[in-house]
């Protein structure tokens, strides 16, 4: 019953639900068109933290020096990123950007392009996407330069603080480059698959927009509203608007 | 004041031009309009069998649905079928048989003035139609009172003498939730069809006129839905 009543909605709101899977579908290519103009590209980097592992004696023994290694580096990657969602991070990069490539960049610009992702627990990707190849990949050389000449020296310095404490000694965090700068276009595929899956969005909004309206109206609809609401059959059903003639 | 204030409108004091091919008459008439008419009457049919119902009251929940398109043509469909029919525009408020049929009824002449007279002369007013074994019976003057055709002293003579003028007699209902008449007729009727628009009528008003025709012990035969609208 309750199966029949969700495919009553959905058949007499299928005009709402096409509809809005017509209009999500084409502002959609719109926009993935738009995206694809010109070539965008996207430039992305892998580095990884590690730290060699810390010489433990006296009452911490106890303690996997290798695990110790691998939490800090997981900390720092952690704080890395959280680094590079700062403006002084931006400010940076813009900086960088002028000195060695002589290239005048607000760091507002460079704040809305570039993105840092943690695919495992030590590395941090950067990406940065631009209509122009070679701007993509000086923004993510001068964004790795960053972490590893700003950000980790400092980091360095006030959390990890390596040396010699009383049984223990640590060594400071160090960077490697995992993968190096490659840039590339979305391929044909995956615009294919992004369209399409923006498109089922607009079917999904079909879809609450029917409910809603369903649940706002209060009107009398088909037989089975007429038989909950008059107690009587329906004789017949009418058609309106626009008929084609004879 | 009307009974839902929903279905609150100003009376119409004249007759609304229906668009061409509303009528399944008209060679311009719609196929699925013809087709649903058909089958509509088809389950009349079925719903009247067995009983020597010859009298059908046609009316609306209120005026987000029109009763005259729908009782115009169950008639046309009766008098195809060979039966003298006779239409009868029992809503003097709205009057619509005019504005259907394309014909120019004396307003003030009609079902209304008739049975408020003692003695009428119910065959003069009766005027023949295009289509042939139906006849029309326009709606006259309500006179501004709203309803009062249950108090009128024709009214059971009238209805008698139209029911043997006739093979089959549709009567065009006011709306049930808007005047009353429609109510004041049930007792004198066999069946009562009435028309919710979908989509427009309110559920709670559909309800409210289940209610009253139960009061009056209407025989409700169904309920049509139409999206025609005059």
């Amino acid at each position: 019953m309750e199966l029949r009543w969700y495919l009553r909605i959905l058949q007499r709101q299928s005009r709402v639900i096409w509809t809005s899977f017509a209009v999500v579908a084409v502002l959609s290519a719109l926009f993935t068109a738009y995206s694809s103009y010109g070539g965008r590209y996207k430039a992305t980097s892998t580095i990884e933290f590690y730290q060699n592992p810390p010489i433990i004696g006296g009452n911490t023994q106890t303690l996997n020096p290798h695990d110790v290694a691998f939490g800090e580096a997981a900390q720092t990657t952690g704080n890395a990123k959280f680094y590079t969602q700062l403006p002084v991070f931006f400010k940076a990069v813009s900086t960088q950007m002028k000195s060695y490539y002589g290239k005048t960049m607000d760091w507002k610009a460079i704040q809305a392009g570039l993105g840092a992702n943690i695919p495992n627990g030590y590395q941090l990707e950067l990406e940065y996407t631009s209509a122009d190849q070679a701007l993509a990949e000086h923004i993510v050389n001068a964004s790795l330069w960053v972490v590893e000449n700003k950000f980790l020296p400092q980091y360095n310095e006030t959390s990890i603080q390596p040396g010699k404490r009383r049984d223990f000694i640590s060594y400071p965090v160090q960077v490697r480059i995992l993968d190096p700068i490659s840039s590339r276009t979305p391929s044909l595929s995956s615009t294919v698959i992004g369209w399409i899956s923006k498109s089922l969005l607009g079917i999904v909004l079909g879809l609450a927009l029917a409910f809603l309206w369903e649940y706002l109206d209060e009107s009398i609809h088909d037989e089975q509203d007429v038989r909950s609401w008059m107690a009587a059959p329906t004789l017949g059903v009418i058609p309106g608007g626009r008929l084609r003639s004879a | 004041m009307a009974l839902s204030s929903r279905a609150a409108q100003p009376v119409r004091g004249v007759a609304p031009t229906f668009g061409k091919g509303i009528l399944v008459s008209d060679s311009s008439c719609p196929q699925a309009l013809r087709a649903a008419y058909a089958q509509t009457w088809l389950n009349v049919r079925y719903a009247l069998l067995g009983s020597a119902a010859r009298i059908l009251l046609v009316c609306a929940v209120d005026n987000t649905a029109d009763a005259a398109p729908l009782a115009a043509n169950l008639a046309i469909l009766a008098a195809e079928e060979g039966e003298r029919t006779l239409l009868v525009d029992a809503d003097p408020h709205t009057p619509s048989l005019a504005g259907l049929f394309n014909l120019n009824l004396n307003a003030g002449a009609g079902f209304a003035s008739l049975v408020r007279q003692d003695s009428a002369n119910v065959e003069s007013m009766i005027q023949e139609s295009a289509v042939p074994n139906l006849a029309l019976l326009g709606g006259g003057d309500s006179l501004g009172v709203p309803g009062g055709i249950g108090r009128a002293p024709g009214l059971g003579e009238v209805m008698m003498r139209l029911k043997t003028s006739a093979d089959r007699l549709v009567l065009i209902g006011s709306p049930i939730l808007t005047q009353i008449d429609s109510l004041d007729l049930c007792p004198l009727v066999d069946g009562v069809l009435v028309a919710v628009h979908p989509g427009r009528t309110h559920r709670e008003d559909a309800g409210r006129a289940k209610e009253l025709l139960a009061r009056v012990h209407a025989p409700v035969l169904g309920v049509v839905l139409t999206r025609q609208a005059g």
